[in-house]
């Protein structure tokens, strides 16, 4: 009821905001807009010249000639010549060029005027958005990266985040899976705790913890605030960094309309090589040799086989498309920015399709001279149909599907006369291509953000701000079980209850109110201070229902609700909240444009602690120093030299991204036993831990030494960053003995004991040149990082992590990643392998007959099994010879940009790579190995090389193990065998434009146009065997630090090609 | 300055007005010193106990860890690599089914703890219409916990030793526990028992009440605890009181205050039990006022169930699954599976011993993982009750074919036998879920109690009642009388009825320790096993004072940084 009544505003609210907008649209006159003409005057003075490029002296075609504050003007020929008549001596000339400064000329007594341009000195214009403002990029004293947003709309891909990626330094972004709208890690400067990593983003001055409703045609500016001093404003949750996001907004003026549009198709870049039905079925007969089983090869048949279940279940492509329409404009008094962005993503997998609609107004209102009011306004609906995700997903159960299990048209051609049960029964229903068939899951966001920012300008230096910001999010999920049996044989079963509906829903209503008082003071020529305070108030509520009913009479579509199910199943319902409190202070003082110095200081207070110790305090100070301003280098006379600032900081935030309550012994319902004559299920209830009444913020503190270095008039700009930052206290789950009775995990209570250190260096620079009519841009990041665990509880226990939620993997890899003081977070763990047996009798003499802790002379290892170090050298192979097998942190990570722009046509090319990180392969458990029914689990589909790589008594230099059924040597737990390295160099995107002449196109009455193609993941440089080299976390828990690089059959990236257009009128 | 005190002033008003938004009340969950503050919740708090019992993981450890290192079965699925450890004594601290039967009971213990904690402070509204009531149903609540309680130490004492005892006054500043001596424990345990058989009802009468524990319960495990802890064929007072209690549960005798409290009453006793301090005295004093408010059944407890030995084990112990709601008549304390009417099982029950035996835990995929030892066939070859234990795959069930037991691979090579008592036919297994719900799991049974009480009479001299009591056990399954013998022989006897009795009941390993036999057991094992694994491996590797008891788990000794010791050998 409460969510429809919101729905019903949520209506009302987009219904008004549209009347009201196409009140402005009948307001403004729509007008021509003005083009420079090219105009001769029949009388003046007539001057000649030529414009040249002030450091090359190169000729420049095209340049603008105009007379100041008219329309007149001319254009350099191909020697870059130019005529223009004046009407007087008064007349000032303006030459200017795209990419150049402007210059503008008296006329005076010259007749030839002869002009050089420089170029733009864009790094000095630039401004970059911190917190409660923005900023000259001069003049920053943190460590703040702009992200440059040119294009990024146009990439194929579904959120601001996958766009960001290998646009700026120190910030390490991963695809969790290749699925339509799926989610994204983020990891600024590294790990900085186990828990929660993700950065805080902040989208018009609304703290959020996902963006993936934010449209990116909609943004303007991205801004990554790195170091604790700049991020110090934002602080309370923004230990991991803070990714600022501003949205356009409306221009005074004429009427824009914008448009672009894109399609793009997507393919697979890799696919699996699989094993076809002859090679399995010869492997099998390998695996079984000189086993009763071996004859059983004759019986499959193979008329129903299918040799490529990848091919069953995949599309030939997948297509992504997408619309933005934006009208902005205004007047003085009132400017308007309006914009619908449509884009629907249907996945390569069968099944899988993601689909979004944005609607966004923004409009910005001067109410009086003093009073400004902003107000932003974004609706976002999405509906995400998944395949089989995280446990289950789709590619490890392509892996798990012989290709002798046949598919549904078999069986539905014959289902009296099942004739294979080889396999056994239940592998008749197991058609993964019925499977897939089948799901009928769809998700849908409902997603409303809005603010109202109201100025009031006391004095042109003195300002206060209230703003109110909400965030609502509609989370329903709807999941129609029709199991693959039924779609094979409607209701020939009969079988009611398998035919299950669940819904799935959530909501969270999060709102924040802040109040900023900004005072601007020049207290003499050259001292500037500015002031800024900030109160602010947060709070958030999330509720979530889930409830199941099963028998339903059919599974036609119209029957998918939980209504015409007979047995409820479960119904449950969940809520949480907290609330947020903090007072901030901001001093920036710039002392002639050589000295700036800014100094935060915050105090948080926070509702998941004890009354007593909910408050924090924490302060931060940054400094710059421009050297290249001082006099003493002027005098140098380096004319090479644009700018050389040093900066440094120094800043603490905390950090609360914990459970709620996690600070009260909570009595919950937990478990369920039967009483009753006739079977009732009693619910228990009982504390399934202890809270810790005793915690406080996790403290994240960051030293920060960098510099700014621009050369050759800006041209080659770079910007280097030392850090280090070391998150202490840091929130724990600590394990307690048994005995307490609180079982494993997570159900340890929260305790302030751990500290993780993250140091490294992030570098950004770029190049800018003119060569003839071309301009070329050349721009790279690096970003390097170490990541070490310092301590972890009182005790440094380690921490093991990432259990393949998979009864079958799990029972054999156990537990991948080993996290303890001294190495990094999430590092791989266990056996190391040395060859293998070649001989029966080496396994005897390398360990002792208990060293496998099984029965002599039956269970020893045999020929053709790893060899695993005994690296304790006890003469057994137990849990005490794991180790740490490598890491799935990068050395570095890079990325470079190159550009070029010529009459009109421009181009450019991303290359991104990772280098140095490892990752598990957990897959390879599926197409490094062979077994087959009679090991319990179910028959895999290994790759098609698999025999030629595997140790056979004739070859013995071969890296696998020999496949047969008796694997008394566990060759396949976790180990080496799995790390692979994760390095990979990308051609992450390549795109080519071409912008018609405004001459042209403004006779068809058109602002701009251009129109481009794409390529995105065209090459991919790696040694990694799996389908990709992006591994990021597991999809079903994003949060879980300690489950990083494994692939677990992850969704790949596709390779895409795109065509687009953008208009403006 | 009135300026900076009207700043002052309103900053304060301000940082409590932000301390007031900062209390967010817990959703979802209620803080501990909230709760429990009726019957209802105390109530709710007792059903999340016996969830521990009904989970896949504690009764798969239950089974391995009790009947598997034994002369009974053998273990087939050879990727199991914790189990054959288990039946080879070659068990490590880090062991699979170890960790989880010593995790799972603590957490048991740690739910019991939230209950017993809570209940003394528990507010009673007595009125004159629901006062007998009310309290019998606190005491009932109460009696539970103390028995779940009493349950879980016992477990753990069984595969561990002395173990930790937590009191349920322990909070996570505290220091962690060292463990306590065996004695200790039982100790613990049989306070406990004591209390619990005075606190639960002597009849579970309310339909929905169906499946608690009851007085039966408490004394039948009492029984059970007072045997085990005695040394057969030495004298103590635990015999002594396993005859005393043994007489009132079997033969109907009067059982007093005095006697299930020899040691006296404390005085936290009274407030635990609702007892009006009036009381105090009456429990010496025979005239005990039986119409009283706080009383329960006066000072002599009356067993009201009247468990028999049904004449026929056959169809007594088929019918444990419980599609009509039925628990075996049998059953001391059963742990309860269910089916929902339409043959599915029930959402968040996954439990069954099942799977320990018959493979995978989604079908019955004929890949037998515990059968049956040839010892275990070849003792149980006269006896009727081999056909419910001891199949080979050729022989019919006898109730049903055995279509589908697919033993021995494809083309059906008889290479093991199989263990059927816990077999389900395939008409009465769920249509869809997990193919081993339904099945209540047996954890003390009358016959078990009977064994108990007669060995418990021949250690104290009562031979003659020994074996009639053997005999009504023999008689049940329609096997001949023994007659009387020497001590020795009678408890042979009485141990060799228990092991055919109780086959597949995963306790002859607890049995053969506790008899002090397993060694010699394991060795005469050796030489006419099939399955060369048991062929004398078993007992090659078995040391004796180590592999009586399995070593606490390694995770155990590092999160308790030590204080909490291993077994010696380990």
């Amino acid at each position: 009821m409460l969510a429809a009544a919101l729905m019903n505003k949520i209506y009302a609210l987009i219904f008004s905001s549209f009347f009201l907008l196409s009140g402005f649209l009948t307001a403004s006159t729509i007008s021509t807009p003005v083009i420079p003409e090219v105009l001769a005057l029949a009388d003046g003075i007539k001057i000649t010249g030529k414009v040249i490029d002030s450091e090359t002296k190169e000729t420049i075609i095209g340049a603008i000639v105009t007379l100041k504050n008219s329309t007149t003007g001319t254009t350099t020929d191909i020697d870059g010549n130019y005529t223009i008549t004046v009407p007087d001596k008064n007349t000032i000339l303006v030459f200017s060029f795209i990419g150049y400064e402007p210059q503008e000329i008296v006329v005076g007594d010259q007749t030839v005027i002869n002009v050089s341009l420089a170029i733009k000195a864009a790094q000095l214009e630039q401004f970059v958005v911190i917190g409660y403002g923005v900023q000259k990029k001069v003049d920053l004293t943190g460590a703040v990266s702009s992200v440059d947003t040119k294009n990024m709309n146009l990439m194929p891909v579904q959120s601001v985040a996958q766009a960001m990626q290998g646009r700026t330094s120190g910030v390490q972004i991963i695809q969790n899976s290749g699925s339509p709208g799926s989610s994204t890690s983020v990891n600024i400067r590294g790990m900085g705790t186990i828990n929660n990593s993700q950065p805080l983003y902040v989208v018009d001055g609304m703290p959020l913890e996902d963006i993936r409703f934010l449209s990116m045609d909609d943004v303007k500016d991205i801004s990554v605030l790195k170091d604790a001093a700049s991020c110090a404003i934002y602080g309370s949750r923004g230990a991991n960094g803070v990714i600022l996001i501003t949205s356009k907004r409306g221009d005074a003026g004429k009427i824009k309309v914008d448009f672009t549009s894109s399609f793009s198709i997507n393919k697979f870049w890799n696919t699996y090589q699989l094993m076809d039905t002859t090679e399995w079925l010869n492997t099998r007969a390998l695996y079984y040799k000189g086993t009763p089983y071996e004859d059983y090869t004759t019986q499959f048949t193979t008329k129903y086989a299918v040799n490529d279940w990848f091919n069953e279940v995949t599309n030939d492509y997948g297509t992504n498309q997408k619309y933005n329409l934006s009208i902005s404009g205004g007047s003085d008094k009132t400017k308007y920015l309006m914009s619908i962005t449509n884009s629907s993503d249907k996945g390569i997998m069968q099944k899988a399709s993601f689909r979004q609609t944005n609607f966004r107004l923004n409009l910005d209102n001067n109410l009086t001279k003093k009073f400004t009011l902003q107000t932003n306004f974004n609706f976002a609906n999405s509906v995400r149909k998944p395949t089989f995700e995280g446990k289950d997903n789709v590619f490890q159960q392509i892996l798990r599907q012989p290709p002798v299990d046949r598919i549904y048209e078999a069986l539905y051609d014959n289902p009296s006369k099942p004739d294979s049960v080889i396999l056994g029964p239940s592998y008749v229903w197991n058609s993964l291509y019925a499977k897939v068939q089948s799901l009928e899951n769809e998700e849908t966001t409902n997603n409303l953000t809005g603010g109202l920012n109201l100025t009031y300008n006391a004095t042109k230096t003195f300002s206060l701000t209230t703003r109110a910001n909400i965030y609502v999010n509609y989370f329903d999920g709807s999941y129609f079980n029709t199991s693959s049996k039924s779609y094979l044989f409607p209701f020939s079963s009969g079988d009611k209850n398998a035919i299950a509906k669940q819904i799935s829903s959530n909501q969270t209503y999060r709102w924040s109110w802040e109040n900023i008082v900004h005072k601007n003071m020049t207290l003499s020529e050259k001292h500037h201070l500015d002031f800024t305070g900030v109160a602010s108030l947060e709070g958030q509520n999330y509720h979530e229902a889930t409830s199941k009913k099963y028998g339903y009479i059919s599974d036609v579509a119209a029957l998918r609700y939980l209504n015409p199910g007979n047995n409820i199943d479960y119904a449950r319902e969940f809520a949480k909240n907290y609330t947020t409190v903090s007072f901030v202070g901001r001093i920036i003082y710039d002392y002639s444009d050589r000295y700036n110095l800014q100094v935060n200081a915050r105090s948080d207070g926070s509702s998941f602690f004890s009354e007593e110790l909910r408050w924090g305090f924490f302060p931060s100070v940054s400094a710059g120093w421009s050297i290249s301003n001082e006099s003493f280098m002027k005098n140098l006379g380096l004319n090479w030299l644009s700018l050389l600032k040093f900066r440094a900081s120094y800043g603490m935030l905390g950090n609360n991204r914990i459970e709620e309550y996690s600070n009260y012994d909570l009595v919950k319902p937990l478990g369920y036993y039967i009483f009753g004559r006739s079977p009732v299920l009693d619910m228990g209830w009982s504390m399934s831990g202890y809270g810790n009444p005793n915690i406080v913020w996790e403290k994240t503190s960051t030293t920060n030494i960098g510099f700014d270095l621009n050369l050759f008039k800006n041209r080659f700009t770079t910007s280097v960053d030392f850090y280090e930052k070391t998150t202490s206290d840091m929130l724990l789950q600590v394990p307690l003995p048994y005995s307490v009775g609180i079982g494993e995990g997570t159900n340890g209570p929260w305790q302030n004991t751990g500290e993780v250190k993250n140091s490294g260096m992030d570098l950004s620079a770029s190049y800018t040149q003119q060569v003839g009519e071309v301009r070329l841009k050349i721009s790279g990041n690096y970003t390097t990082f170490i990541n070490k665990v310092v301590q972890l509880g009182e005790r440094n226990e380690p921490i093991y992590g990432a259990k393949i939620d998979d009864y079958y993997i799990s029972n054999y890899l156990g537990y991948l990643t080993y996290t303890a003081p001294g190495f990094p977070i999430g590092q791989f763990y266990g056996f190391k392998t040395d060859g293998i047996f070649t001989t029966e009798e080496e396994p005897n003499i390398r360990y002792t007959p208990q060293g496998y802790n099984t029965v002599e002379g039956i269970n020893m290892p045999q020929a053709g099994d790893f060899k695993f170090k005994d690296l304790n050298g006890d003469g057994k192979i137990d849990n005490n010879d794991m180790t740490i097998l490598g890491s799935p942190h990068p050395d570095f990570l890079y990325s470079f940009t190159l550009e070029a722009e010529y009459a009109g046509f421009d181009m450019s090319i991303s290359f991104q790579g990772s280098e140095g990180n490892k990752i598990f392969n957990a897959t390879r458990f599926f197409t490094a190995h062979f077994y087959s029914e009679t090991d319990g689990g179910k028959p895999i589909n290994p790759l098609s090389n698999l025999t030629e790589l595997s140790w056979t008594t004739e070859h013995q230099d071969r890296p696998y193990p020999a496949i047969k059924p008796n694997d008394f040597n566990n060759n396949y737990r976790a180990s080496d065998f799995y790390i692979e390295d994760g390095s990979y160099l990308r051609l992450k995107a390549m795109q080519i434009g071409y912008t018609f002449p405004e001459d042209l196109i403004s006779r068809a009455k058109m602002r701009s146009l251009r129109i481009y193609m794409g390529g995105y993941n065209l090459l991919t440089f790696t040694k990694y065997t799996g389908l990709d080299p992006e591994i990021g976390k597991d999809v079903s828990n994003t949060s879980n630090n300690l489950f990083f690089g494994v692939d677990r059959g992850n969704y790949p990236m596709a390779r895409s090609y795109t065509f687009g257009l953008v208009i403006g009128f | 300055m009135k300026r900076l005190y009207t700043t002052a002033f309103l900053l304060i008003v301000l940082i409590t007005g932000c301390n007031k938004f900062l209390d967010t009340e817990p959703l979802g969950g209620v803080p501990e010193a909230d709760f429990y503050k009726n019957i209802n919740e105390l109530s709710a708090g007792a059903v999340s106990i016996y969830d521990i019992w009904q989970s896949g993981e504690y009764e798969q450890a239950m089974v391995i860890l009790g009947d598997l290192p034994s002369d009974n079965f053998v273990w087939r699925d050879e990727s199991d690599v914790n189990a054959m450890d288990i039946e080879t004594f070659s068990t490590t601290p880090d062991n699979k089914y170890v960790k989880s039967w010593y995790k799972l009971n603590y957490q048991g213990i740690f739910r019991a703890n939230r209950v017993i904690k809570a209940a003394p402070s528990v507010e009673l509204i007595l009125n004159a219409g629901n006062s007998i009531d009310y309290l019998r149903d606190y005491r009932q609540v109460y009696g539970q916990a103390l028995f779940m309680r009493a349950f879980f130490y016992f477990k753990l004492v069984q595969a561990f030793g002395g173990v930790p005892i937590i009191p349920e006054t322990y909070n996570i500043g505290d220091p962690a526990t060292p463990r306590s001596s065996p004695e200790q424990v039982y100790d613990y345990i049989e306070k406990d028992l004591r209390e619990a058989i005075y606190a639960l009802r002597s009849e579970i009468s309310v339909n929905s009440q169906f499946g608690q524990v009851d007085k039966w319960s408490a004394a039948g495990l009492l029984e059970k605890v007072l045997v085990f802890r005695s040394k057969p064929g030495t004298q103590s007072t635990g015999w002594d009181e396993a005859v005393t209690l043994g007489d009132w549960l079997i033969t109907g005798n009067e059982l007093t205050i005095g006697n299930l409290f020899p040691d006296g009453i404390d005085t936290s006793f009274y407030r635990r039990m609702k007892l009006d301090d009036s009381y105090k005295t009456l429990f010496s004093n025979p005239g005990f006022n039986l119409n009283s408010l706080y009383a329960i059944d006066g000072n002599q407890f009356n067993i009201v169930n009247n468990k028999q030995l049904n004449a026929s084990f056959i169809t007594s112990f088929l019918d444990i699954d419980v599609q009509n709601a039925l628990s075996n008549t049998e059953a001391i304390i059963s742990i309860m599976h269910k089916e929902r009417q339409t043959g599915d099982n029930l959402p968040y029950e996954s439990g069954s011993i099942l799977p320990a035996f018959y493979g995978g835990y989604n079908s019955y995929d004929g890949n037998c993982r515990m059968v049956p030892t040839q010892s275990l066939d070849q003792a149980m070859n006269a006896d009727p009750r081999d056909k419910y234990g001891c199949l080979s795959h050729n022989e019919p069930l006898p109730l049903e074919d055995f279509p589908d037991v697919n033993v021995g691979g494809q083309n059906g090579s008889p290479t093991f036998l199989v263990f059927v008592k816990y077999w389900v036919i395939s008409t009465e297994r769920p249509s869809s879920g997990s193919a081993y719900v339904g099945r209540n799991t047996v954890l003390l049974r009358y016959a078990d109690v009977i064994l108990l009480f007669a060995e418990a009479l021949n250690e104290t001299g009562r031979t003659d009642l020994a074996v009639n009591y053997l005999n009504k056990v023999r008689a049940r399954v329609k096997l001949g009388a023994k007659s009387i013998g020497p001590y020795e022989m009678m408890r042979d006897l009485i141990w060799k009825e228990r092991r055919l009795e109780l086959a597949g009941e995963y306790e002859r390993f607890f049995d053969l320790v506790r008899q002090g036999d397993i060694y010699s057991t394991m060795q005469a094992l050796g030489t006419s096993e099939v399955m060369a694994r048991k062929k004398g491996e078993g007992a090659r590797r078995f040391i004796r004072y180590v592999n009586e008891i399995y070593p606490i788990p390694k995770e155990e000794i590092i999160l308790s940084n030590g204080i909490i010791s291993q077994n010696p050998g380990y």
